[in-house]
């Protein structure tokens, strides 16, 4: 089976007042056919700036390195011509973000911008097609009345509605690959949840697969069927969904976990903060990006990035402490693994 | 009455806010809450954007004017009061806001950020009075004096929550409004700024008012939660009660919506969100609020409003259906 897309040492860096921002710094994926692969980090992890790379949509202080490669379609996006990126752009790819004003048009009825996003792809089509088209995918993200709401003004709709317009619109052109980039973070929990069922009832119906970047581990868990963690510009670990939670591998991951409350856990039991802050990216820390806040780190941690050691076939995590030759003492957490 | 006082640090009867939206048409933005904050607890207000969780703090906190019902803090009304005759209350009430980026003057130092109260309530005379107490204050929220001279843009999100907390506490209050304190942080910087909120309410048996979408956190932080819904109280009842049987269909979609870290879990459990939207505030359904959202409304529900009524062990909800 050969993968939807596939990210192949991706690094960006952005040029600001304040030095160089390394934002990406080589990542590798991919993404198989009719999936939904999870992106989990927080804010400054690289998640988002790694997945506008995929569709070009950086400011102009962003720089692509050259030995990056996103290859879709046996084609390297990286290098294609502008004309080629605009046609893949809402066609084949898609995307939605946190906020739908930003994609959609105040000033054009909804309808109508949904439109012409089929008669930008599709130009054989007549306006009634397109009309009729419009109206199905209105019925197909839950849009009650159609009829009525295509007519609407994008404030006639409330946040929720908004997001599913632009859900709309991003199927419009059955696109192969959705990039969902957080989508539900400013959405009130019982809309989320609207959201998440719609995401996985499309995902049934076409097949499309999606990739969700996201800072809310709840959220992967009921989605994602795979996940990729970031933090200061790397992947640290990669699961199967089942797999990150019953084993989490690398110390950021448990930190995260250990961090949110969940409805079991005894009111008495205090929360495990991760202590420190996020590095900042102009200067990122030496060797592992977390070793800084890590509870666990050694001398080794700070002399270089570990490489990805096997967890189990498709499980893998950056830790110098899942190495078999680690110490297998008090101070590393995966001690208990090895019998 | 007097003997209520004494345990409860506040008390709010009734609270009813209403905002003019021209043309005639009312915003019932908060329409009669009542409840009680007990001194060195936590009361969790939780509900979706729009429910009037926010207001309803502003309004407590006399940034906006109550249209109706009371508000007693610590045994005095302060209903009526003017800005004037609440200044020397103010002490006792502060407030800590979602936005750390918004909430801090850029122009100021952190040091003039936290004397500012301390000038403003006549506790010192001149800032270079306060540098003790603020270095004091900084060190209590996990800060150091060296931060002193600084701005606030030279710090991180959590670090400027920690900021907000030393500039609301400095005053010593006994009631501490929280309004959405962590939604806007990253999630290893939450729980940091939960540790540091539960650590001041055990050594300076602070109260309180702990505002959140976040159920999961609301809960963990809570000892007594109450759910709004377009302006009302629909639920009330102690924590772990509320969460373990929650009586209004309301409360029961709320939390069927909450996604569950544990994706084996979330495949299993029959998830019962809630369908539609928040209808508008301006024209509030008649009845039950929520009877337009609701899978159980019956006939009666679009007619008569329930009221909160105690159903056992000072379980509240506001529920025709609810036994």
């Amino acid at each position: 089976m050969d993968p939807v897309i596939s990210i192949e040492n991706l690094s960006v860096s952005f040029q600001t007042g304040s030095g160089l921002v390394q934002a990406v710094r080589g990542i590798s994926y991919k993404l198989n056919p009719g999936e939904i692969l999870g992106i989990v980090g927080e804010s400054g992890s690289g998640k988002s700036v790694s997945s506008m790379s995929i569709l070009r949509l950086l400011p102009d202080t962003a720089r692509i390195s050259d030995e990056s490669k996103i290859i879709f379609g046996g084609r390297n996006l990286v290098s294609i011509s502008r004309k080629e990126m605009r046609e893949i752009r809402g066609g084949q790819i898609a995307m939605i973000f946190q906020d739908p004003m930003s994609s959609i048009n105040p000033l054009i009825p909804v309808g109508k911008q949904v439109g012409e996003m089929i008669s930008q792809h599709q130009h054989e089509k007549s306006r009634g097609e397109i009309q009729k088209e419009v109206l199905e995918l209105f019925r197909k993200v839950r849009i009650p009345e159609p009829e009525k709401r295509i007519k609407c003004y994008p404030h006639e709709f409330s946040g929720g509605m908004r997001q599913r317009v632009m859900i709309a619109m991003a199927l419009a052109n059955h696109p192969k690959l959705l990039i969902a980039d957080e989508p539900t973070t400013a959405l009130d929990v019982t809309i989320q949840d609207q959201i998440l069922k719609q995401l996985r009832e499309l995902r049934r119906e076409y097949g499309t697969s999606v990739i969700f970047i996201t800072h809310d581990l709840a959220v992967v868990a009921e989605l994602c069927d795979r996940v990729e963690v970031m933090y200061g510009g790397l992947i640290l670990e990669e699961a199967p969904i089942d797999e990150l939670f019953e084993h989490p591998s690398h110390p950021y991951t448990m930190g995260l976990m250990a961090a949110i409350p969940d409805l079991e856990r005894p009111r008495s039991l205090p929360l495990y903060p991760i202590p420190g802050s996020p590095p900042d990216m102009t200067n990122p820390p030496k060797g592992c990006p977390f070793q800084p806040r890590c509870p666990y780190a050694r001398r080794i941690c700070a002399s270089r990035v570990p490489d990805f050691i096997s967890v189990s076939e498709q499980h893998a995590s950056r830790c110098f402490l899942l190495d078999p030759d680690a110490p297998q003492d008090e101070k590393n957490p995966f001690k208990y693994r090895k019998s | 009455m007097a003997e209520k006082s004494k345990q409860a640090i506040l008390e709010v009867e009734n609270l009813t806010k209403h905002f003019n939206a021209g043309r005639r048409s009312v915003v019932h933005a908060v329409d009669g809450v009542s409840f009680q904050i007990r001194r060195g607890k936590t009361f969790g207000l939780v509900g979706e954007s729009g429910c009037g969780k926010s207001t309803c703090a502003r309004t407590i906190i006399r940034i906006y004017d109550l249209t109706d019902g009371s508000v007693i803090l610590d045994g005095t009304d302060i209903t009526r009061m003017s800005q004037k005759e609440l200044k020397p209350l103010r002490r006792k009430m502060q407030m800590i806001f979602q936005d750390p980026y918004a909430s801090l003057n850029a122009r100021m130092t952190v040091r003039d950020i936290i004397a500012e109260p301390l000038i403003a309530h006549g506790i010192v005379r001149r800032k270079q009075d306060a540098d003790e107490i603020v270095a004091d204050m900084l060190g209590q929220v996990g800060l150091t004096r060296e931060h002193m001279g600084r701005y606030a843009h030279e710090f991180s999100g959590g670090q400027r929550q920690r900021i907000g907390i030393a500039r609301a506490l400095v005053l010593q209050p006994d009631l501490l409004i929280c309004d959405e304190p962590i939604s806007a942080l990253d999630v290893s910087i939450q729980a940091q700024v939960i540790n540091l909120l539960r650590d001041f309410q055990e050594r300076k048996n602070l109260s309180y008012l702990f505002i959140a979408h976040d159920l999961s956190m609301v809960r963990y932080v809570s000892d007594e939660v109450g759910v709004m819904y377009l302006g009302q109280l629909v639920e009330r009842s102690d924590s772990d009660e509320l969460y373990a049987h929650p009586l209004h269909p309301y409360t029961r979609g709320l939390l069927g919506s909450i996604p569950i870290a544990n994706p084996k879990e979330a495949r299993l459990r029959e998830k019962s969100g809630i369908e539609g939207d928040l209808p508008s505030p301006i024209n509030p359904p008649a009845g039950c609020r929520f009877h337009t959202r609701c899978p159980f409304a019956k006939a009666e529900c679009s007619e008569e409003l329930p009221l909160l009524r105690d159903l056992g062990g000072g379980h509240y909800a506001a529920c025709h259906l609810a036994l």
